[in-house]
């Protein structure tokens, strides 16, 4: 994954919320991909959408009236069919990425305030990859056609909820035309149109989530962890959403001693997470938390890459 | 051991910075570690600060973009397959 490399250093993860709209597309999630991709770049050829779609990870700066940012000078430029694949992309390096970011930066600063959405998946199969990959579960709701219900709307888009909670959950709609397995669907008719489901993180495995993507997911979906008629106010959104949140380093330590106890060790060779603080050097100590620190350890026990991956 | 103590000099510096996921040397024509970051309390990054989140779709990421006036930085993974 991603985020086993740039995208789950602390410097980038800080850096990346404060000046950028930061946006993650997973090509091969159904009911995005290509058509995503399109929205954002109108105006690139299928010969480079094509590649953006397939080669891998990549990263795309875009203005915020819609002109791409060129890596090799920064400068932005309208989209045109003429870009070519070095135009618009940047490897992801470290420290290399976060360097060409600082430049950006620079040349296309932040020039407003920080606004906040409601950051919807575009797809329920989208919304299960990234609970995965960020340990957060999912808040899904009902909609017609992706309009939901407008009193229901609104308490999602209040800003003092989102500030606690953007980053904690996943928040998807069900009734897009993308639909997930009957037993959710159920769980949404039964919370009807004001209401909430809270869905737990997917069980899955490598086969699944693994190199090989072409296979497609077949494992367990997430299981309904909580239904919750409306109407909500933005108390009761904020009560349920304090309930379910996941604390990352609580979870990971749970699922560390699980794997200890079937007698399996960690991809990095440890015990747990918490052995490996322990044993930190100095100059790890005195730059992150242990929090932070087992937050990106946790991603690289996922993607399989050790410790070093991240220096 | 005024050998070892120089080489020490040289390269413990450059791995800390390696750890670190940037090199000290940028920070200085920068004003600060990380420009415009908030600063860190007690030692710790703000949680708002810290955490990036991701959107998906492109109706909201583009409406951010122009209200915030803040370019979207967009990463595109060819990542897992979910069939739904």
């Amino acid at each position: 994954m991603t985020e086993g490399g740039l995208l789950s250093n602390v410097t980038f993860k800080t850096m990346a919320a404060e000046n950028f709209v930061c946006v993650r597309l997973f090509t091969t999630a159904l009911g995005g991909g290509k058509a995503q991709i399109r929205k954002f770049l109108p105006g690139i050829s299928e010969e480079l959408c094509d590649r953006l779609m397939f080669q891998g990870n990549a990263l795309v700066v875009i203005t915020p009236d819609g002109r791409i940012v060129t890596t090799p000078n920064y400068e932005a430029v309208e989209q045109t069919k003429d870009l070519k694949e070095s135009d618009v992309q940047m490897n992801e390096k470290i420290p290399e990425g976060i360097l060409d970011l600082r430049q950006v930066m620079k040349n296309h600063p932040a020039r407003g305030e920080t606004l906040f959405a409601t950051p919807w998946q575009f797809s329920p199969a989208h919304a299960f990859v990234v609970s995965w990959d960020d340990n957060r579960r999912i808040v899904a709701v009902p909609s017609k056609g992706g309009n939901i219900n407008p009193s229901l709307k609104e308490v999602l888009s209040n800003e003092a909820l989102l500030k606690r909670f953007q980053s904690r959950y996943v928040f998807v709609k069900i009734g897009t035309g993308h639909e997930p397995p009957r037993e959710i669907q159920m769980a949404i008719e039964k919370a009807g149109e004001t209401g909430v489901v809270i869905l737990d993180i997917p069980e899955t495995n490598k086969e699944c989530f693994g190199k090989n993507t072409e296979k497609k997911y077949t494992g367990a979906w997430p299981t309904v962890r909580d239904i919750s008629p409306g109407p909500h106010t933005v108390a009761s959104l904020k009560n349920l959403l304090g309930e379910h949140y996941i604390d990352l380093p609580t979870y990971i330590t749970q699922k560390t001693e699980k794997r200890r106890r079937e007698g399996r060790k960690g991809r990095t060779g440890h015990e747990s997470f918490e052995e490996l603080w322990r044993s930190a050097p100095a100059s790890v100590r005195r730059r992150w938390t242990e929090e932070q620190y087992i937050d990106m350890m946790s991603y690289a026990d996922k993607s399989g890459r050790s410790t070093q991956s991240h220096r | 051991m005024k050998t070892n103590f120089s080489a020490a000099a040289i390269f413990v510096p450059i791995i800390i910075s390696l750890f670190m996921g940037y090199p000290k040397a940028d920070e200085a024509d920068s004003g600060g570690v990380l420009g415009n970051i908030p600063e860190k309390i007690n030692g710790q990054w703000p949680n708002d600060a810290r955490d990036t989140f991701w959107y998906s779709n492109y109706e909201t990421a583009a409406r951010v973009a122009k209200e915030s006036q803040r370019p979207i930085l967009m990463v595109i993974n060819r990542g897992a397959v979910c069939e739904v």
